[in-house]
């Protein structure tokens, strides 16, 4: 008797009976909840940037480069200075953009001195990107020797 | 039988709105975070406000804070490195490479890095940084 009623389409709409499940909702939830923990331990939401740059050319073909349009700013950890004299980077900024009205083929060598951290060095980086200043060159200290790790 | 029924169906009623929130978070999740490479040991990569983005799929060159070197996620010594780096630029010039050092180590250490890279073939870096908000 059952079984007729159940066959029936109408008398399914009609009934208070659901029409089971094929697929059990537990496996199911098991799957997406392991997924769920997989995408969140796996996906990384940094934001990386990246700057390109030139590798650097050994000293001994930097020191034979025509040393008239080349200027030398050297990079600390609290100051900066260039060709030798102090100065704020806002002077800094202003003395190179005289001199690239100047001498549109200008580069500068920066070269950190003796310990400093990257950190410093890349925040000078950013202020001369700003400027426009695109042309540099990265020179090591020859002072500087490695510590021993 | 009909009472076993009827509980089971609410038992399923009332975790359909968790299933839906679960599967919203996996969609997002999915969608919005990039699979990280997996790093042997931490980088406090140097924030910049440098905009340009690194190139796809490079060369992943680490270097932490105390000079330890990986290259995609492996330890190595420079010599290693250096050869395999050689290879690698030897079977495909195009490659890029990308350099994610630790903004503490002397910027000196980098430049006579970039050297070393150099004579190993390697003309071009990118060296990456995080964004600071201005």
């Amino acid at each position: 008797m059952m079984q007729i009623q159940d066959s029936n389409p109408l008398e399914l709409a009609v009934g208070q009976k659901r029409p089971r499940n094929i697929i059990s909702l537990t496996p199911l939830i098991d799957v997406v909840f392991i997924l769920l923990i997989f995408f969140m331990l796996a996906s990384s939401f940094m934001d990386w940037r990246a700057i390109p740059l030139d590798t650097s050319k050994p000293p001994a073909t930097v020191s034979t480069a025509t040393p008239k349009e080349t200027w030398t700013l050297r990079i600390d950890a609290t100051s900066t200075s260039l060709n030798g004299e102090v100065l704020e980077l806002d002077e800094l900024l202003q003395r190179l953009a005289q001199q690239q009205a100047i001498d549109t083929q200008l580069t500068l060598r920066i070269q950190p001195v003796g310990d400093t951290p990257l950190q410093p060095v890349v925040t000078v980086l950013d202020k001369l990107n700003a400027g426009g200043f695109t042309r540099l060159n990265f020179v090591r200290d020859v002072e500087w020797v490695a510590k021993p790790r | 039988m009909f009472q076993e029924h009827h509980r089971r169906d609410d038992a399923e009623a009332r975790i359909l709105p968790l299933i839906n929130v679960v599967f919203l978070l996996l969609i997002f999740f999915m969608v919005l975070g990039s699979l990280s490479a997996t790093e042997p040991f931490t980088v406090g990569v140097p924030d910049s406000a440098n905009q340009a983005e690194p190139p796809p799929q490079p060369l992943r060159l680490l270097m932490g804070d105390s000079g330890q070197l990986a290259l995609d996620g492996i330890i190595m010594t420079e010599a290693e490195l250096l050869q395999e780096i050689r290879a690698r630029v030897s079977d495909n010039p195009a490659v890029r490479l990308q350099l994610k050092a630790d903004g503490q180590i002397p910027a000196n250490q980098i430049v006579v890095f970039m050297e070393t890279l150099r004579e190993v073939g390697v003309e071009k870096l990118f060296l990456v940084t995080q964004p600071v908000e201005s």
